[in-house]
């Protein structure tokens, strides 16, 4: 892919993916910016809603456990399959990729890459809050003078922090995948394609794993293995 | 002709903003003084002085979960309404942790977790689009529902709504929900396992590596095994699974 398709993508995944990001903690919290959500709908804009949709299902429950409790700060699994469902979906379509094993390989490249570099969705989530504190001092300002009304309204001032901070992030990340992910994709043996194919299957497991940890009922386990047992021989 | 949205739907649609400005300090403080404002420049718009010192008022450090804070904010303006304001001011400092407490556990580990499990479930059957479909419905109407009701009940029925939040029995219905959250995944497993490894005859022996690793990695992840850890973990016991089958041919 040459370097004006891939940002010009980028540039897509980052504006759609920046705007939705907002669900997570400033707007709403709808669940539009939960990966099952968020990724058909970057799937669908960059050209494969179907592929997109089986991203946002491998990663939907992740980081489902990490909540954000008090001043904890939760992974931010909206940036990662907002990235990851645009830079898939970009290189499946622009590629023509059809073979499910190449389209899983490739997936499987791309969260291998990217799932080390969640804490830094992290920090910047960090560094949005940290900035915010900014307007609590102009908000001050404006009570001071006596104007009320521009104090209050400047609360939507961290909108747009948590806009640009996710649109930068979104934009920086995409970008440098959409370049380097088809030449390393295109690197990898048919043979190492298929094992990473495979391999995929460990992002709803451990998801499962994750969910079930994060519910503190001391028999849920139990009932779980029991349950999936007699549904597997059952069904 | 002009259409105005009447007040208190307007500080409903303005309290989704709530959380616009989160910083560390003082958290949740300017998402009250935004969405309450337009009742205050109501009651002391006359009076500049009164109302700065009003919002000023509004701007200590807030922090409770953002969908029952709608609780919160219907209370204030129900003591607002009433004249006692700084009384609910005094009080909203012990009612935001214990909504926070509620809230973060229904919605964040009861509903949220639930709802995603019930999408991902759809998934694996094969209904497809149907599932962030589910997703969205399912939790917003819960989530609208609740948020919407007791943001009316407290402006209402003010202090009171602590006793119809008490009457929903939220933390018993959270494990109810917990419990229904376990028997969607594993109804999941058997869909999962014909997707994402179509080889129908290793189904019984695969379904037993599979509910085996999820059983190992919950119980190391309960114990503080970083997220990444499992992956490595799983990925490597799948890969000698696949090796395995590779050179004695079990399927």
């Amino acid at each position: 892919m040459n370097i004006l398709v891939s940002l010009t993508a980028a540039l897509k995944i980052a504006g759609v993916g920046a705007l939705l990001s907002l669900d997570r903690t400033a707007w709403g919290q709808l669940m539009i910016s939960r990966p099952v959500v968020i990724a058909p709908i970057i799937g669908l804009l960059c050209g494969n809603g179907t592929v997109g949709l089986f991203v946002g299902v491998l990663i939907e429950l992740l980081w489902i456990s990490d909540l954000p409790v008090g001043a904890a700060i939760p992974s931010d699994d909206t940036l990662f399959a907002a990235v990851a469902s645009g830079v898939i979906t970009t290189i499946v379509t622009s590629r023509g990729i059809s073979d499910p094993v190449s389209i899983g390989s490739l997936t499987f490249l791309v969260f291998a890459t990217m799932i080390p570099l969640t804490s830094q969705g992290k920090k910047i989530d960090i560094l949005v809050r940290k900035y915010n504190e900014r307007i609590l001092t102009e908000v001050e300002t404006h009570l001071l003078v006596g104007n009320p009304d521009q104090a209050v309204s400047l609360h939507l001032k961290g909108l747009i922090h948590f806009l640009v901070c996710n649109f930068v992030a979104i934009l920086i990340s995409s970008a440098i995948l959409l370049l380097a992910m088809p030449h390393l994709h295109s690197l990898i043996p048919e043979s190492i394609q298929r094992i990473m194919n495979g391999l995929l299957i460990i992002f709803p497991l451990v998801g499962i794993a994750t969910l079930l940890s994060g519910i503190h009922k001391k028999n849920i386990l139990t009932l779980f293995i029991l349950l999936a047992l007699g549904f597997s021989f059952l069904l | 002709m002009s259409f105005k949205i009447p007040l208190e739907q307007r500080i409903f649609l303005r309290s989704l903003f709530w959380q616009a400005s989160w910083n560390f300090s003082r958290m949740q403080n300017m998402g009250l003084a935004y969405a309450i404002y337009p009742l205050l420049e109501q009651l002391y718009g006359d009076d500049r002085e009164k109302l700065t010192k009003k919002v000023k008022s509004y701007l200590d450090f807030f922090n409770t979960n953002p969908i029952m804070a709608a609780a919160v904010l219907g209370i204030h303006i129900n003591l607002e309404k009433n004249g006692q304001g700084e009384y609910g001011l005094l009080l909203g400092r012990n009612l935001n942790s214990l909504y926070g407490a509620i809230g973060d556990a229904f919605f964040w580990n009861g509903i949220k977790p639930a709802m995603a499990s019930l999408a991902v479930l759809i998934y694996f059957v094969g209904g497809g689009f149907w599932s962030p479909l589910a997703l969205l419905i399912g939790y917003n109407i819960i989530h609208l529902s609740i948020r919407y009701l007791i943001y009316i009940q407290g402006i209402r029925h003010g202090l009171n709504v602590v006793n119809t939040i008490h009457h929903w029995q939220l933390p018993k219905l959270k494990v109810i929900i917990n419990y229904l959250t376990a028997g969607l995944l594993a109804l999941c497993i058997p869909f999962l396992i014909r997707t994402m490894i179509p080889v129908p005859t290793c189904f019984k022996p695969l379904s037993l590596l599979t509910v085996g690793i999820i059983a190992l990695f919950a119980w190391r992840i309960k114990r503080g095994m970083p997220m990444f850890k499992a992956l490595q973990g799983a990925g490597l016991i799948i890969l000698m699974a696949m090796m395995a089958n590779h050179w004695f041919q079990f399927c």
